[in-house]
Protein backbone atom coordinates (compact mmCIF):
# COMPACT_ATOMS: atom_id res chain seq x y z
CA UNK A 1 0.00 0.00 0.00
CA UNK A 2 1.33 3.63 -0.70
CA UNK A 3 0.79 6.52 1.67
CA UNK A 4 -1.74 8.04 -0.21
CA UNK A 5 -3.42 4.83 -0.11
CA UNK A 6 -2.96 4.60 3.24
CA UNK A 7 -4.56 8.03 4.15
CA UNK A 8 -7.45 7.61 1.81
CA UNK A 9 -8.13 4.09 3.83
CA UNK A 10 -7.61 6.22 7.31
CA UNK A 11 -9.82 9.00 6.26
CA UNK A 12 -12.83 6.51 5.05
CA UNK A 13 -12.69 5.20 8.48
CA UNK A 14 -12.54 8.55 10.20
CA UNK A 15 -15.98 9.44 7.35
CA UNK A 16 -17.40 6.34 8.69
CA UNK A 17 -16.84 6.64 12.19
CA UNK A 18 -18.56 10.57 11.49
CA UNK A 19 -21.26 8.67 10.05
CA UNK A 20 -21.98 6.53 13.12
CA UNK A 21 -21.70 9.63 15.60
CA UNK A 22 -24.26 11.89 13.08
CA UNK A 23 -27.05 8.70 12.88
CA UNK A 24 -26.70 8.40 16.45
CA UNK A 25 -27.86 12.08 17.11
CA UNK A 26 -30.27 11.80 14.87
CA UNK A 27 -31.77 8.97 16.58
CA UNK A 28 -31.34 11.26 20.01
CA UNK A 29 -33.31 14.10 18.04
CA UNK A 30 -35.80 12.23 16.47
CA UNK A 31 -36.46 9.90 20.08
CA UNK A 32 -36.34 12.62 22.54
CA UNK A 33 -36.08 9.88 24.97
CA UNK A 34 -34.03 9.46 28.24
CA UNK A 35 -32.87 6.12 27.41
CA UNK A 36 -30.94 7.70 23.90
CA UNK A 37 -28.83 10.63 25.03
CA UNK A 38 -26.88 12.57 22.24
CA UNK A 39 -23.63 11.54 21.56
CA UNK A 40 -22.25 14.75 22.74
CA UNK A 41 -23.37 14.21 25.70
CA UNK A 42 -22.18 10.52 26.47
CA UNK A 43 -18.81 12.46 24.98
CA UNK A 44 -19.01 15.17 27.69
CA UNK A 45 -19.92 12.39 30.49
CA UNK A 46 -16.90 10.25 28.76
CA UNK A 47 -14.67 12.95 29.22
CA UNK A 48 -15.36 13.61 32.59
CA UNK A 49 -15.15 10.29 34.02
CA UNK A 50 -11.38 10.26 32.32
CA UNK A 51 -10.35 12.92 34.00
CA UNK A 52 -11.43 11.96 37.56
CA UNK A 53 -10.28 8.70 36.79
CA UNK A 54 -13.46 6.54 37.73
CA UNK A 55 -13.64 5.08 34.42
CA UNK A 56 -9.98 3.67 34.23
CA UNK A 57 -10.17 1.33 36.78
CA UNK A 58 -12.89 -0.43 34.92
CA UNK A 59 -11.12 0.23 31.53
CA UNK A 60 -8.18 -1.21 33.12
CA UNK A 61 -10.37 -4.34 34.64
CA UNK A 62 -11.94 -5.23 30.88
CA UNK A 63 -8.18 -4.81 29.31
CA UNK A 64 -6.62 -6.58 31.61
CA UNK A 65 -9.44 -9.57 31.17
CA UNK A 66 -9.46 -9.81 27.59
CA UNK A 67 -5.29 -8.88 27.03
CA UNK A 68 -5.00 -11.86 29.75
CA UNK A 69 -7.34 -14.21 27.70
CA UNK A 70 -5.52 -13.94 24.68
CA UNK A 71 -1.89 -13.33 25.62
CA UNK A 72 -2.70 -17.10 27.29
CA UNK A 73 -4.78 -18.58 24.66
CA UNK A 74 -3.23 -17.51 21.04
CA UNK A 75 0.26 -19.46 21.76
CA UNK A 76 -1.26 -22.92 22.44
CA UNK A 77 -3.91 -22.46 20.03
CA UNK A 78 -1.40 -21.28 17.75
CA UNK A 79 0.94 -23.78 18.10
CA UNK A 80 -1.25 -26.97 18.46
CA UNK A 81 -3.33 -25.90 15.22
CA UNK A 82 -0.05 -25.26 13.18
CA UNK A 83 1.06 -28.66 14.03
CA UNK A 84 -2.10 -30.31 13.36
CA UNK A 85 -1.87 -28.77 9.84
CA UNK A 86 1.19 -29.84 9.30
CA UNK A 87 0.72 -33.71 10.53
CA UNK A 88 -2.13 -35.79 9.94
CA UNK A 89 -1.56 -37.82 13.33
CA UNK A 90 -1.96 -34.54 15.37
CA UNK A 91 -4.77 -33.17 13.21
CA UNK A 92 -6.64 -36.69 13.88
CA UNK A 93 -5.92 -36.19 17.32
CA UNK A 94 -6.76 -32.46 18.46
CA UNK A 95 -9.50 -31.70 15.41
CA UNK A 96 -12.04 -33.67 16.55
CA UNK A 97 -12.54 -32.39 20.14
CA UNK A 98 -12.15 -29.02 18.72
CA UNK A 99 -14.97 -30.01 15.86
CA UNK A 100 -17.04 -31.44 18.97
CA UNK A 101 -16.65 -28.11 21.31
CA UNK A 102 -16.23 -25.31 18.63
CA UNK A 103 -20.64 -25.10 18.12
CA UNK A 104 -21.24 -25.45 21.37
CA UNK A 105 -22.42 -21.97 22.75
CA UNK A 106 -19.84 -21.56 25.69
CA UNK A 107 -21.56 -18.86 27.12
CA UNK A 108 -23.21 -20.88 28.23
CA UNK A 109 -20.75 -23.17 30.17
CA UNK A 110 -20.50 -19.52 32.37
CA UNK A 111 -22.55 -21.04 35.17
CA UNK A 112 -20.62 -24.32 35.28
CA UNK A 113 -16.62 -22.35 35.04
CA UNK A 114 -17.88 -19.90 37.97
CA UNK A 115 -19.22 -22.76 40.25
CA UNK A 116 -15.81 -24.24 39.55
CA UNK A 117 -13.63 -21.74 39.18
CA UNK A 118 -15.69 -19.08 41.61
CA UNK A 119 -17.07 -15.44 40.82
CA UNK A 120 -13.47 -13.84 40.04
CA UNK A 121 -11.46 -13.01 37.41
CA UNK A 122 -10.55 -16.98 36.22
CA UNK A 123 -14.09 -17.81 35.69
CA UNK A 124 -14.04 -14.59 32.97
CA UNK A 125 -10.45 -15.21 31.89
CA UNK A 126 -11.47 -18.74 31.23
CA UNK A 127 -14.49 -18.39 29.64
CA UNK A 128 -13.09 -16.01 26.66
CA UNK A 129 -10.09 -18.74 26.05
CA UNK A 130 -12.39 -21.15 25.67
CA UNK A 131 -14.42 -19.12 23.10
CA UNK A 132 -11.48 -18.09 21.20
CA UNK A 133 -9.32 -21.07 21.72
CA UNK A 134 -11.21 -22.91 18.46
CA UNK A 135 -11.71 -19.98 16.37
CA UNK A 136 -7.35 -19.06 16.71
CA UNK A 137 -6.81 -23.15 16.07
CA UNK A 138 -8.85 -23.73 13.21
CA UNK A 139 -7.38 -21.15 11.29
CA UNK A 140 -3.94 -21.53 11.84
CA UNK A 141 -4.72 -25.41 10.97
CA UNK A 142 -6.37 -24.12 7.90
CA UNK A 143 -3.49 -21.79 7.02
CA UNK A 144 -0.19 -24.37 7.82
CA UNK A 145 -2.64 -26.99 5.69
CA UNK A 146 -2.84 -24.56 3.19
CA UNK A 147 1.21 -24.17 2.75
CA UNK A 148 2.04 -25.64 -0.70
CA UNK A 149 4.05 -29.24 -0.29
CA UNK A 150 6.56 -27.66 -2.63
CA UNK A 151 7.68 -24.77 -0.44
CA UNK A 152 8.43 -27.09 2.54
CA UNK A 153 10.25 -29.78 0.08
CA UNK A 154 12.80 -26.96 -1.59
CA UNK A 155 13.29 -25.34 1.76
CA UNK A 156 13.80 -29.21 3.96
CA UNK A 157 16.17 -30.04 0.85
CA UNK A 158 18.36 -27.46 1.91
CA UNK A 159 19.09 -28.97 5.37
CA UNK A 160 15.69 -28.01 6.81
CA UNK A 161 15.14 -29.49 10.40
CA UNK A 162 11.31 -29.49 11.82
CA UNK A 163 12.36 -26.39 14.11
CA UNK A 164 14.01 -24.92 10.99
CA UNK A 165 11.00 -25.35 8.65
CA UNK A 166 8.73 -24.36 11.61
CA UNK A 167 10.50 -20.76 12.08
CA UNK A 168 11.20 -19.86 8.19
CA UNK A 169 7.99 -21.27 6.50
CA UNK A 170 5.48 -22.47 8.28
CA UNK A 171 4.92 -19.25 11.27
CA UNK A 172 5.74 -17.10 8.62
CA UNK A 173 3.62 -18.54 5.95
CA UNK A 174 0.56 -18.45 8.71
CA UNK A 175 1.10 -15.37 10.27
CA UNK A 176 -1.04 -12.82 7.83
CA UNK A 177 -3.96 -15.71 8.87
CA UNK A 178 -3.02 -15.71 12.42
CA UNK A 179 -3.32 -11.92 13.16
CA UNK A 180 -6.64 -11.57 10.62
CA UNK A 181 -8.07 -14.82 12.68
CA UNK A 182 -6.64 -12.51 16.21
CA UNK A 183 -8.59 -9.62 15.07
CA UNK A 184 -12.01 -11.55 15.04
CA UNK A 185 -11.54 -13.67 18.40
CA UNK A 186 -11.08 -9.77 19.82
CA UNK A 187 -14.34 -9.06 18.70
CA UNK A 188 -15.72 -12.00 20.22
CA UNK A 189 -13.73 -12.14 23.06
CA UNK A 190 -15.03 -8.06 24.14
CA UNK A 191 -18.68 -9.87 23.21
CA UNK A 192 -17.88 -12.56 25.49
CA UNK A 193 -15.93 -10.06 28.07
CA UNK A 194 -19.37 -7.95 28.45
CA UNK A 195 -21.97 -11.03 29.28
CA UNK A 196 -18.95 -11.76 32.18
CA UNK A 197 -18.33 -8.87 33.27
CA UNK A 198 -22.47 -8.73 34.29
CA UNK A 199 -21.91 -11.59 36.46
CA UNK A 200 -20.94 -11.34 40.03
CA UNK A 201 -18.40 -8.50 39.19
CA UNK A 202 -17.51 -5.27 40.80
CA UNK A 203 -15.04 -3.89 38.41
CA UNK A 204 -15.17 -3.75 34.30
CA UNK A 205 -16.58 -1.50 31.32
CA UNK A 206 -19.46 -4.63 31.35
CA UNK A 207 -20.14 -4.45 34.95
CA UNK A 208 -20.47 -0.31 34.88
CA UNK A 209 -22.56 -0.01 32.05
CA UNK A 210 -25.09 -2.73 33.91
CA UNK A 211 -24.62 -0.39 37.31
CA UNK A 212 -25.43 2.79 35.44
CA UNK A 213 -28.28 1.53 33.70
CA UNK A 214 -29.92 0.22 37.19
CA UNK A 215 -28.92 3.83 38.44
CA UNK A 216 -31.08 5.22 35.10
CA UNK A 217 -27.86 7.38 34.69
CA UNK A 218 -27.78 6.65 31.10
CA UNK A 219 -25.08 9.21 30.10
CA UNK A 220 -23.33 7.20 32.07
CA UNK A 221 -24.17 4.17 30.62
CA UNK A 222 -23.38 5.53 26.89
CA UNK A 223 -19.98 6.83 28.28
CA UNK A 224 -19.19 2.96 29.56
CA UNK A 225 -20.55 2.05 25.95
CA UNK A 226 -18.41 4.33 24.34
CA UNK A 227 -15.25 3.61 26.27
CA UNK A 228 -15.74 -0.10 25.59
CA UNK A 229 -16.01 0.42 21.42
CA UNK A 230 -13.17 2.74 21.42
CA UNK A 231 -11.31 0.49 23.79
CA UNK A 232 -12.55 -1.91 20.53
CA UNK A 233 -11.01 0.13 18.36
CA UNK A 234 -7.76 0.82 19.62
CA UNK A 235 -7.13 -2.42 19.98
CA UNK A 236 -8.16 -3.34 16.40
CA UNK A 237 -5.93 -0.73 15.04
CA UNK A 238 -2.82 -2.33 16.81
CA UNK A 239 -3.23 -5.48 15.48
CA UNK A 240 -3.68 -3.69 12.64
CA UNK A 241 -0.44 -1.99 12.52
CA UNK A 242 1.22 -5.05 13.47
CA UNK A 243 0.06 -7.23 10.64
CA UNK A 244 1.45 -4.25 8.13
CA UNK A 245 4.65 -4.49 10.53
CA UNK A 246 5.30 -7.77 10.06
CA UNK A 247 3.77 -8.70 7.16
CA UNK A 248 5.90 -6.12 5.26
CA UNK A 249 6.45 -8.84 2.40
CA UNK A 250 3.25 -8.70 1.02
CA UNK A 251 3.23 -4.54 0.40
CA UNK A 252 5.99 -4.66 -1.51
CA UNK A 253 4.48 -6.34 -4.48
CA UNK B 1 27.41 -39.11 -9.93
CA UNK B 2 24.05 -40.21 -10.00
CA UNK B 3 23.22 -44.04 -10.87
CA UNK B 4 19.04 -45.08 -11.03
CA UNK B 5 18.89 -48.83 -11.20
CA UNK B 6 15.64 -49.81 -12.11
CA UNK B 7 14.00 -47.73 -9.78
CA UNK B 8 10.45 -47.97 -8.55
CA UNK B 9 8.56 -45.23 -6.99
CA UNK B 10 4.80 -44.42 -5.42
CA UNK B 11 4.18 -42.16 -2.95
CA UNK B 12 0.25 -42.02 -0.23
CA UNK B 13 -2.64 -41.59 -2.22
CA UNK B 14 -4.50 -37.75 -1.07
CA UNK B 15 -7.09 -40.56 0.23
CA UNK B 16 -5.24 -42.69 2.92
CA UNK B 17 -7.47 -45.44 1.58
CA UNK B 18 -6.44 -45.45 -1.64
CA UNK B 19 -3.12 -46.98 -0.53
CA UNK B 20 0.24 -45.69 -2.59
CA UNK B 21 0.04 -44.77 -5.76
CA UNK B 22 2.86 -45.63 -8.45
CA UNK B 23 4.83 -42.95 -9.93
CA UNK B 24 7.74 -44.41 -11.63
CA UNK B 25 8.17 -48.14 -12.55
CA UNK B 26 11.85 -50.11 -12.90
CA UNK B 27 13.72 -46.92 -14.61
CA UNK B 28 17.88 -46.40 -15.25
CA UNK B 29 19.94 -43.82 -16.25
CA UNK B 30 23.76 -42.75 -15.39
CA UNK B 31 24.76 -38.98 -14.95
CA UNK B 32 28.42 -39.06 -15.14
CA UNK B 33 30.69 -36.47 -12.98
CA UNK B 34 30.56 -33.10 -14.12
CA UNK B 35 27.93 -33.69 -16.95
CA UNK B 36 24.44 -32.05 -17.82
CA UNK B 37 21.91 -34.73 -18.41
CA UNK B 38 18.25 -34.25 -18.53
CA UNK B 39 14.77 -36.48 -18.22
CA UNK B 40 12.44 -35.76 -20.93
CA UNK B 41 8.72 -36.28 -20.44
CA UNK B 42 4.92 -35.01 -20.23
CA UNK B 43 3.09 -34.22 -17.61
CA UNK B 44 2.34 -36.51 -15.66
CA UNK B 45 5.02 -39.16 -16.11
CA UNK B 46 6.21 -38.88 -12.64
CA UNK B 47 9.12 -36.60 -13.13
CA UNK B 48 8.47 -34.23 -9.86
CA UNK B 49 8.59 -38.27 -7.85
CA UNK B 50 12.16 -38.48 -9.82
CA UNK B 51 13.60 -35.60 -8.68
CA UNK B 52 12.17 -35.38 -4.80
CA UNK B 53 13.25 -39.42 -4.92
CA UNK B 54 16.79 -38.15 -6.59
CA UNK B 55 17.06 -35.31 -3.62
CA UNK B 56 16.24 -38.03 -0.65
CA UNK B 57 12.44 -36.61 -0.05
CA UNK B 58 11.35 -40.03 -1.56
CA UNK B 59 12.37 -43.52 -0.75
CA UNK B 60 12.74 -45.77 -3.98
CA UNK B 61 10.04 -48.51 -3.33
CA UNK B 62 12.57 -50.75 -5.00
CA UNK B 63 15.88 -51.10 -7.15
CA UNK B 64 18.49 -48.61 -5.94
CA UNK B 65 19.36 -44.54 -6.14
CA UNK B 66 23.32 -44.37 -6.05
CA UNK B 67 25.16 -41.00 -5.52
CA UNK B 68 29.09 -41.35 -5.47
CA UNK B 69 28.42 -45.13 -5.56
CA UNK B 70 26.70 -45.29 -2.41
CA UNK B 71 22.92 -45.98 -1.85
CA UNK B 72 21.36 -42.22 -1.08
CA UNK B 73 20.09 -42.44 2.35
CA UNK B 74 18.00 -38.81 2.28
CA UNK B 75 19.07 -35.52 1.77
CA UNK B 76 22.33 -34.85 1.25
CA UNK B 77 24.23 -31.47 1.83
CA UNK B 78 25.69 -32.01 -1.91
CA UNK B 79 22.88 -32.12 -3.64
CA UNK B 80 20.92 -29.00 -4.26
CA UNK B 81 17.50 -28.75 -6.08
CA UNK B 82 15.53 -26.30 -7.76
CA UNK B 83 12.04 -26.25 -8.03
CA UNK B 84 10.03 -24.96 -10.84
CA UNK B 85 7.83 -22.19 -8.33
CA UNK B 86 7.57 -22.10 -4.57
CA UNK B 87 11.41 -22.49 -4.56
CA UNK B 88 12.06 -18.86 -2.71
CA UNK B 89 10.50 -17.75 0.63
CA UNK B 90 8.54 -14.49 -0.20
CA UNK B 91 8.48 -13.11 3.14
CA UNK B 92 12.52 -13.29 2.62
CA UNK B 93 14.59 -10.88 0.92
CA UNK B 94 16.55 -12.24 -2.15
CA UNK B 95 19.65 -11.34 0.31
CA UNK B 96 18.21 -13.44 3.12
CA UNK B 97 16.74 -16.21 0.53
CA UNK B 98 20.26 -16.03 -0.99
CA UNK B 99 21.78 -16.93 2.40
CA UNK B 100 18.96 -19.49 3.76
CA UNK B 101 20.95 -22.55 3.50
CA UNK B 102 24.58 -21.59 4.67
CA UNK B 103 21.73 -19.89 7.98
CA UNK B 104 20.73 -23.48 8.28
CA UNK B 105 24.09 -25.03 8.33
CA UNK B 106 25.16 -22.58 10.86
CA UNK B 107 27.53 -20.23 8.90
CA UNK B 108 28.56 -17.48 11.07
CA UNK B 109 26.36 -14.12 9.85
CA UNK B 110 29.60 -12.42 8.32
CA UNK B 111 30.47 -15.62 6.20
CA UNK B 112 26.82 -15.98 4.51
CA UNK B 113 26.90 -12.07 3.91
CA UNK B 114 30.08 -12.20 1.80
CA UNK B 115 28.84 -15.63 -0.05
CA UNK B 116 25.54 -14.42 -1.02
CA UNK B 117 26.97 -11.18 -2.24
CA UNK B 118 29.40 -12.97 -4.32
CA UNK B 119 26.59 -15.20 -5.91
CA UNK B 120 24.19 -12.34 -6.42
CA UNK B 121 26.69 -9.91 -8.45
CA UNK B 122 27.13 -13.39 -10.76
CA UNK B 123 23.74 -13.72 -11.31
CA UNK B 124 23.48 -10.26 -11.84
CA UNK B 125 21.06 -9.49 -9.08
CA UNK B 126 23.39 -7.77 -7.08
CA UNK B 127 20.91 -4.54 -7.60
CA UNK B 128 18.03 -6.41 -6.03
CA UNK B 129 19.79 -8.15 -2.69
CA UNK B 130 16.69 -6.12 -0.60
CA UNK B 131 14.39 -7.01 -2.44
CA UNK B 132 11.24 -9.33 -1.54
CA UNK B 133 10.51 -11.88 -4.78
CA UNK B 134 7.02 -10.80 -5.36
CA UNK B 135 9.10 -7.42 -7.32
CA UNK B 136 10.84 -9.62 -9.30
CA UNK B 137 10.48 -11.03 -12.69
CA UNK B 138 9.67 -14.48 -12.85
CA UNK B 139 13.01 -14.79 -14.56
CA UNK B 140 15.12 -13.09 -12.23
CA UNK B 141 13.54 -15.20 -9.27
CA UNK B 142 14.57 -18.38 -10.55
CA UNK B 143 18.41 -16.71 -10.89
CA UNK B 144 17.78 -15.87 -7.49
CA UNK B 145 16.92 -19.57 -6.78
CA UNK B 146 19.78 -20.50 -8.56
CA UNK B 147 22.03 -18.11 -6.21
CA UNK B 148 20.81 -20.31 -3.60
CA UNK B 149 21.51 -23.04 -5.08
CA UNK B 150 24.70 -22.74 -5.29
CA UNK B 151 25.54 -21.34 -2.00
CA UNK B 152 26.58 -24.27 -0.51
CA UNK B 153 28.65 -25.08 -3.18
CA UNK B 154 27.17 -28.47 -4.19
CA UNK B 155 28.19 -31.13 -6.31
CA UNK B 156 24.95 -31.95 -7.66
CA UNK B 157 22.40 -29.74 -9.07
CA UNK B 158 19.15 -31.01 -9.89
CA UNK B 159 16.32 -28.99 -11.26
CA UNK B 160 12.74 -29.42 -11.46
CA UNK B 161 11.29 -27.71 -14.86
CA UNK B 162 13.25 -24.70 -13.52
CA UNK B 163 12.22 -22.62 -16.63
CA UNK B 164 9.00 -23.78 -17.78
CA UNK B 165 6.95 -20.71 -15.96
CA UNK B 166 8.87 -18.36 -18.11
CA UNK B 167 8.28 -16.44 -21.26
CA UNK B 168 10.58 -18.33 -24.29
CA UNK B 169 13.37 -15.14 -24.38
CA UNK B 170 13.39 -15.88 -20.48
CA UNK B 171 13.72 -19.30 -20.47
CA UNK B 172 16.77 -19.19 -23.22
CA UNK B 173 18.62 -16.63 -21.37
CA UNK B 174 18.31 -18.49 -18.39
CA UNK B 175 19.42 -21.33 -19.82
CA UNK B 176 22.83 -19.70 -20.95
CA UNK B 177 23.02 -18.54 -17.52
CA UNK B 178 23.05 -21.51 -16.16
CA UNK B 179 25.29 -23.61 -18.39
CA UNK B 180 27.77 -19.82 -17.31
CA UNK B 181 27.24 -20.48 -13.90
CA UNK B 182 28.29 -24.25 -14.36
CA UNK B 183 31.02 -23.60 -16.60
CA UNK B 184 32.78 -21.78 -13.43
CA UNK B 185 31.97 -25.15 -11.44
CA UNK B 186 32.21 -28.81 -11.23
CA UNK B 187 29.14 -29.83 -10.80
CA UNK B 188 26.57 -32.38 -12.17
CA UNK B 189 23.37 -30.85 -13.41
CA UNK B 190 20.27 -33.45 -13.55
CA UNK B 191 17.52 -31.66 -15.17
CA UNK B 192 13.97 -32.68 -15.39
CA UNK B 193 11.75 -30.79 -17.82
CA UNK B 194 9.14 -31.53 -20.79
CA UNK B 195 10.90 -29.38 -23.15
CA UNK B 196 13.10 -31.10 -25.97
CA UNK B 197 14.64 -28.25 -26.96
CA UNK B 198 15.46 -27.38 -23.76
CA UNK B 199 16.81 -30.81 -22.97
CA UNK B 200 18.25 -31.19 -26.09
CA UNK B 201 20.55 -27.30 -25.62
CA UNK B 202 21.69 -28.01 -22.06
CA UNK B 203 22.54 -31.54 -21.78
CA UNK B 204 24.77 -34.49 -23.04
CA UNK B 205 22.45 -36.59 -22.56
CA UNK B 206 18.29 -37.21 -22.93
CA UNK B 207 16.20 -39.70 -21.05
CA UNK B 208 13.09 -39.93 -22.34
CA UNK B 209 9.91 -40.72 -19.64
CA UNK B 210 7.18 -42.12 -20.46
CA UNK B 211 3.61 -43.60 -19.23
CA UNK B 212 1.25 -42.62 -16.97
CA UNK B 213 1.38 -43.74 -13.32
CA UNK B 214 3.83 -45.52 -13.58
CA UNK B 215 5.67 -43.45 -15.94
CA UNK B 216 9.14 -45.23 -16.95
CA UNK B 217 12.39 -43.88 -18.21
CA UNK B 218 12.09 -45.88 -22.07
CA UNK B 219 15.05 -44.44 -24.23
CA UNK B 220 18.39 -42.82 -23.60
CA UNK B 221 19.58 -40.03 -26.69
CA UNK B 222 22.95 -39.05 -26.42
CA UNK B 223 23.25 -35.75 -27.19
CA UNK B 224 26.86 -34.91 -26.37
CA UNK B 225 30.19 -34.88 -28.11
CA UNK B 226 29.83 -38.08 -28.88
CA UNK B 227 26.69 -37.47 -31.07
CA UNK B 228 28.40 -34.35 -32.86
CA UNK B 229 26.91 -31.88 -30.61
CA UNK B 230 29.29 -28.99 -29.79
CA UNK B 231 31.29 -29.18 -26.29
CA UNK B 232 31.12 -25.50 -25.63
CA UNK B 233 27.14 -23.74 -26.50
CA UNK B 234 25.84 -20.94 -27.34
CA UNK B 235 22.52 -19.10 -28.66
CA UNK B 236 23.80 -20.24 -32.58
CA UNK B 237 23.73 -23.56 -31.20
CA UNK B 238 19.91 -23.47 -31.22
CA UNK B 239 19.64 -22.82 -34.68
CA UNK B 240 22.29 -25.32 -35.93
CA UNK B 241 21.16 -28.77 -38.30
CA UNK B 242 22.69 -31.31 -35.75
CA UNK B 243 20.43 -29.32 -32.95
CA UNK B 244 17.76 -29.81 -34.73
CA UNK B 245 17.89 -33.61 -35.60
CA UNK B 246 18.75 -34.28 -31.92
CA UNK B 247 15.45 -32.70 -31.47
CA UNK B 248 13.51 -34.92 -33.49
CA UNK B 249 15.35 -38.02 -32.21
CA UNK B 250 14.01 -37.01 -28.77
CA UNK B 251 10.45 -36.49 -30.08
CA UNK B 252 10.81 -39.59 -31.86
CA UNK B 253 11.70 -41.83 -28.84
CA UNK B 254 8.65 -40.05 -27.14
CA UNK B 255 6.50 -41.21 -29.64
CA UNK B 256 7.43 -44.42 -29.67
CA UNK B 257 7.17 -44.47 -25.96
CA UNK B 258 4.24 -43.33 -25.85
CA UNK B 259 2.65 -45.74 -28.55
CA UNK B 260 4.24 -48.69 -26.39
CA UNK B 261 2.53 -47.67 -23.65
CA UNK B 262 -0.74 -47.31 -25.09
CA UNK B 263 -0.18 -50.61 -26.16
CA UNK B 264 0.55 -52.37 -23.01
CA UNK B 265 -2.68 -50.02 -21.76
CA UNK B 266 -4.39 -51.68 -23.94
CA UNK B 267 -3.05 -55.52 -23.52
CA UNK B 268 -3.84 -54.80 -19.72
Amino acid sequence: MSPRERALGALRTALAAAALVLGWAAAAALARAPFVPSPWAAAARLAARLADGSLAAHLGASAARVGLALAVTAPPACFLGLWAGRSRRVDALASPFVYVLHPIPKAAFLPVIMLVLGLGDAAKVTLISLIVFGQLYVSARDAARAIPEALIDSVRSLGAGRADLAAHVVLPAALPSLLSSLRVGLGTALAVLFLAETFASEAGLGWYIVDAWTRVDYADMYAAMAALALFGLASYLLLDLAERWLCRWRDSG
Amino acid sequence: MLRLEDLSLSYPAAEARAGRVDAVAASSAEFPPGSIGSIVGPSGCGKTSLVRAMAGLLKPSSGRLLVRGAPLAGIRPGTAVIFQDYGLLPWKTVEANVELPLLLRGAPARVRRARAAELLEELGLAAFARFHPARLSGGMRQRVAIARALATEPDLLLMDEPFSSLDALSRESMQDALLAARGRRAMTVVLVTHSIDEAVYLSEAVYVMTGRNPGAITAKVDAGPAAGAPRERGPSYRSEPRFLELCGAVRRALEEGAQAAGAAGRAR
